[in-house]
C-alpha cells in the first residue's frame, strides 16, 4: 500500500508498504526530504520489519535516529509513523 | 588555508556529481583546500535526490527522447531539471561551517543572496533550502556531510521553462498535473524574468557572492581528483544499481 503527504512546512514524504497478517513485511520510503547520515534510511526501513499497528513506531525510528546520531529534516519520526500507518490500511 | 574556486565548466551529468565527489573526499583526507566550483550541464541533464523514486519522479522515455541525462544526486531533496541555470558547490571541512544544518544552509545561502544582490535582485533565504524573491523560488540547494566534509551544491534559475520541466518530470496525480504546473509558474521565477543580466554577469556575481569575506585562488582540479571522478562517473554515477537504488 502506498501513502504520501507533503508535511506541511517541510517535504514529501511517500511510503511503500507490502503487509502480511497486519505485520511489514517490505518497506521503502522515498521522497524529497533531507536526512544525514543518508544510509540511517536503510537503518530505519529495517526496524520497521515485522512491525504492526500496535507498535510503536515512531518510538523505534527516533531510537534509530539517536543511535546513528541522525537528522531527519523536512519531517519528524511522527510525521513517519503517521503515513506508515496510513500504508499499513 | 586559502579556498580553491573552480570556474565554470560544462560536463555531463555523472561527471558532474562525480567531481563533486571526488573534490569531497580529497578535501577529506586534506589533499585539496576548501573548493567552490561553478558548473553546467552539457547535454542538459535531470537530477533526483537521494531518496527519491526514480520510477515515479522522471519520465524515463521523454528524458531518452529528448536527450536528457538523468542522475540519482548524493544529496537529498527534489527533483531538477538542469537546463539553463548555474549550478555551484562549496565542499569544506564541517568545522567550516555552522554545525546546526539550518544555520549553515542560511550561511552559504547568504552568498547566493549577495550575488543576486549585486544583480540588482532582492533575495531571502527560506528554509529549508530555496531562495526567494518578491515569494517566488529562484534557488534550490541540497546539502549532505560525510566523513567530517560538508558538500552543499545547489542551483540559480537563469531561465526557467516549467512545461518543459514537467514535460520530463512525473506529478503524483496526472488529473491535476495542469492545475500543478499553473501554481509552480506562480512560484518560481529566473534571473531573466527579474533582470537583463548576461550569463556572464551571473557568474561573475556568484564569484564575488561566494568568495566575499573568503581569501582564495582561482584553481582546477587536481589530476588524482580528475582520475578519481572519471572513475566514479563510471563505478557509480552512471550504473542503474546507484540510480534505481529507490
Amino acid at each position: 500500500m502506498l501513502a504520501q503527504e507533503k508535511v506541511p512546512g517541510g517535504k514529501l514524504i511517500c511510503i511503500e508498504a507490502e503487509i502480511r497478517d497486519g505485520r511489514i513485511e517490505k518497506i521503502k520510503i522515498t521522497g524529497d526530504f533531507f536526512l544525514h547520515p543518508e544510509d540511517t534510511i536503510e537503518k530505519i526501513e529495517h526496524s520497521l520489519l515485522g512491525k504492526g499497528l500496535d507498535d510503536n513506531l515512531a518510538g523505534s525510528i527516533a531510537r534509530i535516529l539517536s543511535e546513528n546520531n541522525a537528522q531527519l529534516i523536512g519531517a519528524t519520526a511522527d510525521d513517519l509513523e503517521r503515513l506508515v500507518r496510513k500504508a499499513m490500511l | 588555508m586559502n579556498w580553491r574556486v573552480i570556474a565554470y565548466r560544462e560536463n555531463d551529468a555523472f561527471l558532474n556529481m562525480a567531481i563533486d565527489e571526488a573534490v569531497s573526499e580529497a578535501v577529506g583526507s586534506g589533499e585539496s583546500p576548501p573548493t567552490i566550483r561553478f558548473y553546467g550541464w552539457s547535454p542538459r541533464a535531470v537530477s533526483i535526490g537521494y531518496f527519491q523514486s526514480l520510477e515515479r519522479e522522471v519520465d524515463l522515455g521523454v528524458c531518452k527522447k529528448l536527450g536528457v541525462d538523468v542522475v540519482r544526486r548524493r544529496t537529498g531533496g527534489g527533483a531538477v531539471f538542469h537546463d539553463s541555470e548555474i549550478t555551484y558547490s562549496i565542499i569544506g571541512k564541517e568545522e567550516l561551517f555552522p554545525k546546526d544544518i539550518i544555520a549553515s544552509y542560511r550561511e552559504i545561502c547568504g552568498c547566493i543572496v549577495n550575488a543576486l544582490e549585486l544583480l540588482g535582485i532582492s533575495a531571502e533565504f527560506k528554509p529549508i533550502n530555496d531562495i526567494i524573491t518578491g515569494g517566488k523560488k529562484i534557488s534550490g540547494n541540497a546539502q549532505t556531510r560525510r566523513g567530517g566534509v560538508l558538500l552543499q551544491h545547489g542551483t540559480v534559475l537563469y531561465e526557467v521553462d516549467v512545461d518543459k520541466m514537467f514535460s520530463l518530470l512525473k506529478v503524483p496525480d496526472e488529473k491535476i498535473k495542469d492545475k500543478m504546473i499553473a501554481t509552480v509558474k506562480e512560484r518560481v521565477t529566473s534571473i531573466r524574468q527579474q533582470k537583463e543580466a548576461k550569463r556572464q554577469d551571473v557568474l561573475d556575481a556568484l564569484v564575488s557572492g561566494f568568495t566575499k569575506g573568503r581569501e582564495y585562488e582561482k584553481g582546477e582540479l587536481t589530476a588524482k581528483e580528475h582520475q578519481r571522478a572519471l572513475e566514479l562517473a563510471e563505478t557509480r554515477y552512471k550504473t542503474s544499481e546507484w540510480n534505481w537504488m529507490r
